[in-house]
């Protein structure tokens, strides 16, 4: 299994350029989904790795080895369509052992891995059925089984379960996990639904208009986005903008000395809504900082209650989304606490 | 609308018989021995045409083994020129390609016998005239269209992404063309394959202008009979021919092709 | 670096063998034929390009009458193809369980060539044939001489007649193509907002598939008017068509006579492409205004 860095890769379609210097490591054995809208150049991505598309420019390199001289069938970077495209004139068994029937594998050796791939799919006993008898999660999982067979060196996977009807998704994510974790595949999957994304992946690469936007765990992403789009991708989000002087941040930079201060830095905080707290009485703590508010709205769903606050100092409302059930009416004048520690600061 | 439907039908069935009647006509004039006017059924029956038809000092089996030779090679030849020139017509976009079009289309349209009678000189010259290689060389032109024009339509049908996905899984050109490309474009050849025999098998004015007199295929001895007017003897030939090409056909569609992919294929 | 051109030039390289074949033996065969006719003949020491072989051939009765005669022909097989084509592709499209009648007409002018088509209209037509006989025992006539001349005819009736045989059903295939193609709704439309079923197929259909008619018609025109073996075999021995024309002077082996038959070749290739021209250009004005 191999470690994939990909360096400044471009690509133009006709003048448009789809990507634009795509900077991106995978690790070992690690499984990263590429997430962003379509159109932003992710199943490129897929197609430049597995050389389906030549690059403009740029270096695609497994374990530290330049690939992109490397014709396709020889790089071991074996890419499972959307659409599955099982062999219609092969059946299941010689559908799975295509890939090792044509790198010479003996037939007894073929043999057995398509057993044990058709296990490890949960669809044993398969291998005589036509693909046309089988359902689209079954032709999904054969796909799956067939990449596996050639022992890739990354599994590329282009929207493996947005295409899957909603009962079978949550089987087949944990079909993906599973294969990743007993088989360590090296995989990159694409995909435009967050929660896939969240759910499969060790990290997520965003992606936007044909570059990444930020790498990280979900947690990372979700708590400490570096741009609003990633913020916004993952969530609700507010935005305070301000100035920031050592460890103390000031709304709208207020403080009057603070304009002429050149060490200031401006910035702008984002923190979710769930992390805001109201409470009738103030109180203080250092790494709290706390506004005067009036709530403007408010909604009541069930287990959460979301509200909109107006606070004095600050221009736009702020949503907060309380657990704890406390009760304001509209109109009420409260205290808004805003934890710092939770907040991420992000460039302008 | 029930009456309707009716007179639709009788329409119909009076189209089809129009276009059967004659092939029905052929085949008792086939047997008939003497026939003379006015009457409606011939007065004897008998099988002197097919004597006739059999006998191998008038060269017709031979000429009809001919006929089938120069028709296989035309057709591989045709078909292996076709794949690769369907597969870039059906599957890439390329500057120049709305030319290639009409130049691929335009033997359709431009009379064979202006063409013929343009290179046959060239052909003299360069030996090809009076022989194998040039008939079959010449029946390329009015083949090449439609066998270009099906694998076209077979390629544009079956995208390039089973031969991308074999890709991934480490397949080299032979061994894609081979596993994946053959066998999934296996219909529209056949199609096609079907079609380029029964042009080639049907050629006279080319295959006379080439061939010189020298390569006797089966349609060089039927069109005399038919411009002689020898209604019996052109009868039998004609439904040897039309036996032939029909076997020719039934065989293939039975062993190879899916009926529901041939139909859209015309041919004048 | 190499592989992007690769893949630039890789459509013209898998195209290379048919445009081989087709630039040598089919443009080349225009070409020559060309040159031929304007009098560039190296074989036979002319060397000159003229046109004086095409003033002597288009001033010519010979020629003209021919002309006259092959348009004719292939006009009225044309039109009356067309119309009878458009007319039971209309009533296929009408009626159920039509798969074998429709391999019946698919199959049939695919395996049934000229020649043969030319024999069954021979049978049928002459003076002798089987019509004739049928007319005897209606009463209609009493001697084989009463019974019209309908094959190697002046008029060209045999002609057209084998030509309707063999192309009626590629312009019904053609046509019923595109009529299945057309969306059943916009029928149930017009009939809801009080059309009638003359007038859906007047409005509706009609100009839907006026393009692949026109294109039908181009196609057996031109088809009609190249073709040998037909107005060959059932023509009458004056006025002959441009192609019997072409041919019997090409055969006479009096290579001087070459030009002239080159003039006579060429010309059937120039009114199939001026035919082609005007056909591209009427039909984009059409698509121009109705869009």
């Amino acid at each position: 299994m191999s470690r994939i860095t990909i360096e400044n890769l471009s690509k133009k379609f006709d003048q448009k350029e789809v990507l634009k210097n795509l900077n991106l490591e995978v690790r070992a054995e690690e499984m990263v989904a590429l997430l962003g809208p379509s159109g932003c150049g992710k199943t490129t991505t897929l197609k430049l790795i597995s050389g389906l598309l030549a690059a403009d420019t740029g270096d695609i390199k497994f374990d530290g080895n330049s690939v992109i001289e490397l014709p396709t069938e020889k790089r071991g970077a074996v890419l499972v369509f959307q659409e599955n495209l099982l062999f219609p004139h092969l059946n299941i068994e010689e559908n799975i052992a295509f890939g090792l029937k044509m790198s010479g594998v003996e037939k007894k050796i073929r043999t057995s891995r398509v057993t044990e791939l058709l296990e490890l799919v949960n669809l044993p006993g398969y291998q005589k059925r036509m693909p046309g008898e089988l359902s689209g999660g079954q032709q999904q999982r054969i796909a799956l089984a067939r990449a596996l067979a050639v022992n890739p060196r990354v599994l590329l996977l282009d929207e493996p379960i947005s295409n899957l009807d909603a009962n079978l998704r949550e089987e087949m994510r944990e079909l993906i996990r599973k294969i990743h974790e007993e088989e360590n595949m090296t995989t990159i999957f694409v995909t435009h639904d967050r929660e896939e994304a969240l759910l499969v992946a060790d990290r997520i690469a965003v992606m936007k208009n044909g570059s990444l936007e930020q790498i990280g765990t979900p947690e990372e992403l979700y708590r400490s986005p570096v741009n609003r789009y990633v913020a916004n991708f993952f969530g609700q989000a507010n935005y305070i903008r301000g100035c920031k002087l050592g460890d103390e941040f000031y709304p709208d930079c207020q403080n009057t000395e603070l304009k002429h201060d050149q060490e200031a830095e401006k910035k702008l905080v984002m923190i979710r809504p769930e992390f805001l707290h109201l409470t009738k009485e103030e109180f203080s703590d250092s790494d709290l900082m706390v506004l005067k508010s009036k709530i403007i709205k408010r909604s009541y769903a069930g287990e959460r209650i979301y509200y909109q606050v107006e606070a004095d100092k600050l221009q736009d409302p702020l949503r907060v989304i309380d657990y704890n059930l406390s009760n304001f009416e509209a109109g009420e004048e409260v205290f808004l606490h805003i934890p710092l520690a939770k907040a991420a600061y992000l460039k302008e | 609308m029930f009456k309707k439907n009716i007179y639709r039908k009788i329409i119909l069935y009076a189209l089809i018989f129009l276009f059967a009647f004659p092939l029905l006509l052929l085949l008792v004039w086939a047997f008939s021995g003497r026939w003379p006017w006015p009457n409606l059924i011939a007065e004897s029956f008998s099988l002197e045409g097919w004597r006739y038809f059999i006998d191998p000092a008038n060269g017709a089996v031979e000429s009809l083994a001919t006929s089938v030779i120069i028709g296989v090679a035309v057709t591989f030849i045709t078909l292996l020129i076709s794949i690769p020139a369907g597969k870039a017509m059906g599957l890439y976009d390329f500057p120049g390609k709305g030319a290639v079009k009409i130049l691929v289309l335009a033997p359709l349209i431009v009379p064979p016998l202006a063409v013929t009678m343009g290179i046959h000189i060239n052909f003299m010259l360069l030996g090809l005239a009076d022989k194998f290689i040039g008939v079959i060389l010449v029946h390329l032109i009015p083949t090449l269209p439609y066998s270009i024009r099906i694998m076209t339509h077979t390629f544009e049908g079956l995208g390039d992404k089973f031969e991308a996905q074999a890709r991934v899984l480490g397949a080299g050109p032979l061994q894609r063309f081979i596993h994946i490309t053959l066998p999934l474009i296996s219909p529209g050849l056949f199609s096609a394959g079907i079609l380029v025999f029964i042009i080639s098998f049907s050629q006279y004015l080319l295959t006379f202008l080439i061939g010189g007199g020298r390569i006797i295929t089966f349609t060089m001895l039927l069109f005399p009979l038919v411009n002689s007017g020898d209604r019996m003897l052109a009868a039998v030939y004609s439904l040897v021919f039309i036996a032939a090409a029909l076997i020719f056909t039934l065989l293939m569609e039975r062993v190879l092709v899916n009926p529901a992919e041939k139909r859209d294929h015309f041919y004048i | 670096m190499f592989k992007f051109r690769f893949n630039k030039w890789y459509p013209y390289l898998l195209l290379s063998p048919a445009l081989i074949v087709l630039f040598l033996l089919f443009l080349g065969g225009v070409i020559l034929g060309l040159s031929q006719s304007l009098g560039y003949f190296p074989v036979l020491g002319l060397e000159e390009p003229t046109f004086k072989y095409y003033l002597e051939v288009w001033s010519s009765t010979e020629f003209l009458n021919s002309l006259v005669f092959s348009l004719f022909i292939s006009f009225t097989s044309a039109i009356l193809t067309t119309i009878i084509g458009v007319f039971f592709a209309y009533q296929l499209l009408k009626i159920k369980n039509k798969n074998r009648i429709i391999n019946f007409l698919y199959k049939l002018p695919i395996i049934v060539p000229h020649i043969i088509a030319s024999l069954m209209v021979f049978l049928i037509l002459t003076q002798s044939g089987i019509l004739s006989r049928f007319a005897y025992h209606l009463g209609l006539i009493e001697e084989i001489a009463e019974f019209p001349r309908l094959v190697f005819d002046k008029n060209g009736f045999g002609i057209i007649a084998a030509y309707l045989w063999k192309q009626i059903p590629f312009v019904v295939l053609m046509v019923y193509t595109v009529l299945k193609q057309i969306n059943g709704s916009f029928e149930a439309a017009a009939k809801n907002l009080g059309a009638s079923n003359s007038q859906v197929f007047r409005e509706i259909y009609l100009p839907l598939t006026a393009p692949s008619i026109g294109s039908a018609f181009i196609i057996i025109f031109a088809f009609s008017l190249g073709s040998f073996e037909i107005p060959y075999l059932l023509g009458p021995t004056y006025p002959q068509t441009l192609s019997v024309l072409a041919y019997k002077k090409y055969i006479s082996l009096d290579l001087t006579q070459r030009p002239y038959t080159m003039v006579i070749a060429t010309s059937l290739t120039m009114i199939t492409v001026i035919l082609i021209m005007i056909y591209r250009k009427i039909l984009s004005l059409i698509s121009r205004y109705h869009l």
